[in-house]
């Protein structure tokens, strides 16, 4: 397990889960489609991956392509932050 | 609306006179005998459910056993107040006005929902207007997160997307304005003895286009089973005023004009009648997107967001959990 798929496992688990583990929830499994987090649980997400990677997450990509399984939160965070504009900002920092 | 020959807003047609004849029939019954009340009193928004309902109730208990209320705050629209009157003027019911501005603004109302706003609009201040946006579902897949538009005096426009704590803040002041009213049915409907009517259509009650213990509280709601488009067919048998009837559903909550379309529900009513009814009824998308001109994949999306929204709102509707049933209590 990818150092970013623990935070995002832990975060998921401490605010949607009351801290219970979430190792039988696969990395493929939908996140809204059973109702594990809702709308709101979605801003959440979101701002938990802008706030923990310094990452801009525009509306555009507020797709379930991007955010509805472990797997693709995972994969869209690795490709925000070795986008140019993070690399900018990081060299900036 | 141009419709495929096997799915059309025909599936919606109802029989007005027999629909009011049961509606009628089971306020009757419920007020009446089950909840023995003397009358019902209702909120009129000057929009076409409460209106339909001030009619119905009139029909069923005599119209000087119905009650309507004109809630007026310093943001709703002076369109609401005018078309309310005229929804209990052609109802035949007597109205009271009840200003709920004062009592909005002493709880924080609208303090610490603009405090809310300037959390992500720092510039939001005296003079502004606001409203929440949702991206449309038919237009792309994004989630629907709620966005703040603002808008300063000179009309220039600021928009943001929510954090989970502006949200949340933003939600729970605003349902001020809808706890408030229905706190103020419930003190007219006790000094007489009388029920409080729910106005939610089967749209706004399926899809929890409601605030808990807010506008969802009622003791009876004549028309939750009823699509809004029939909820239009029977204002036009009940004789319900053009001008109500040809007035565009509004939220009436923020102080930006705003349409449930754009607050809420994917589509224009009719759309989202149709889209609900087929989605209840095993109607396939490719059927309905050829009806309404939209893609199979369009209408999927919709779909899908009448699936999330009744996920969600699943919580509106419960009643208060008992750890164990106390069975001397219920009927």
């Amino acid at each position: 397990m990818t150092t970013v798929e623990h935070e995002v496992r832990t975060f998921l688990a401490e605010n949607f889960s009351l801290g219970k583990d979430l190792s039988h929830l696969s990395g493929t499994q939908s996140l809204t489609e059973r109702g594990f987090i809702d709308s709101v649980g979605i801003v959440e997400v979101l701002t938990f991956l802008e706030t923990q990677y310094g990452i801009q997450i525009s509306d555009d990509e507020t797709v379930p392509e991007n955010i509805d399984t472990i797997d693709n939160i995972v994969r869209f965070v690795g490709e925000k932050r070795s986008a140019p504009q993070a690399a900018v900002r990081d060299a900036g920092a | 609306m141009t419709l495929a020959p096997n799915v059309s807003m025909d599936l919606l047609r109802v029989d007005p006179e027999q629909v009011t004849a049961e509606i009628t029939a089971a306020i009757e019954s419920a007020v009446v005998r089950r909840m023995r009340k003397r009358g019902v009193v209702l909120g009129l928004s000057g929009g076409v459910d409460s209106s339909v309902c001030a009619a119905v109730c009139a029909r069923a208990l005599g119209p000087e056993r119905v009650l309507g209320l004109l809630m007026p705050e310093r943001e709703s629209s002076p369109d609401s107040l005018e078309l309310g009157r005229l929804a209990a003027e052609s109802a035949g019911i007597a109205s009271v006005v009840e200003d709920l501005s004062d009592v909005l603004a002493a709880a924080g109302c609208y303090s610490r929902r603009n405090d809310a706003i300037r959390s992500l609009i720092p510039e939001f201040g005296e003079g502004w207007r606001c409203k929440v946006s949702l991206p449309s579902v038919v237009e792309s897949d994004q989630y629907r997160i709620f966005s703040v538009i603002a808008q300063a005096p000179d009309g220039t426009q600021r928009r943001a997307r929510v954090t989970p704590s502006a949200y949340l803040e933003l939600i729970a002041a605003t349902s001020f304005k809808q706890r408030t009213r229905k706190m103020m049915e419930y003190y007219h409907a006790d000094r007489r003895n009388y029920a409080v009517v729910g106005t939610p259509n089967r749209l706004e009650y399926d899809q929890g286009f409601f605030v808990k213990n807010g506008d969802g509280a009622a003791d009876i709601k004549p028309i939750a089973h009823l699509y809004k488009s029939q909820v239009y067919q029977l204002a036009e048998y009940l004789g319900v005023p053009d001008t109500i009837r040809m007035r565009p559903p509004t939220t009436d909550t923020y102080s930006l004009p705003q349409t449930q379309e754009e607050f809420y529900f994917s589509l224009p009513y009719d759309k989202m009648d149709l889209c609900l009814y087929a989605r209840n009824n095993g109607i396939n998308a490719a059927d309905v997107g050829a009806a309404l001109g939209l893609s199979e994949q369009q209408i999927e999306r919709v779909f899908r967001d009448i699936d999330s929204k009744r996920r969600a709102s699943r919580y509106l509707h419960l009643e208060p959990q008992l750890v164990a049933e106390v069975i001397e209590v219920g009927d």
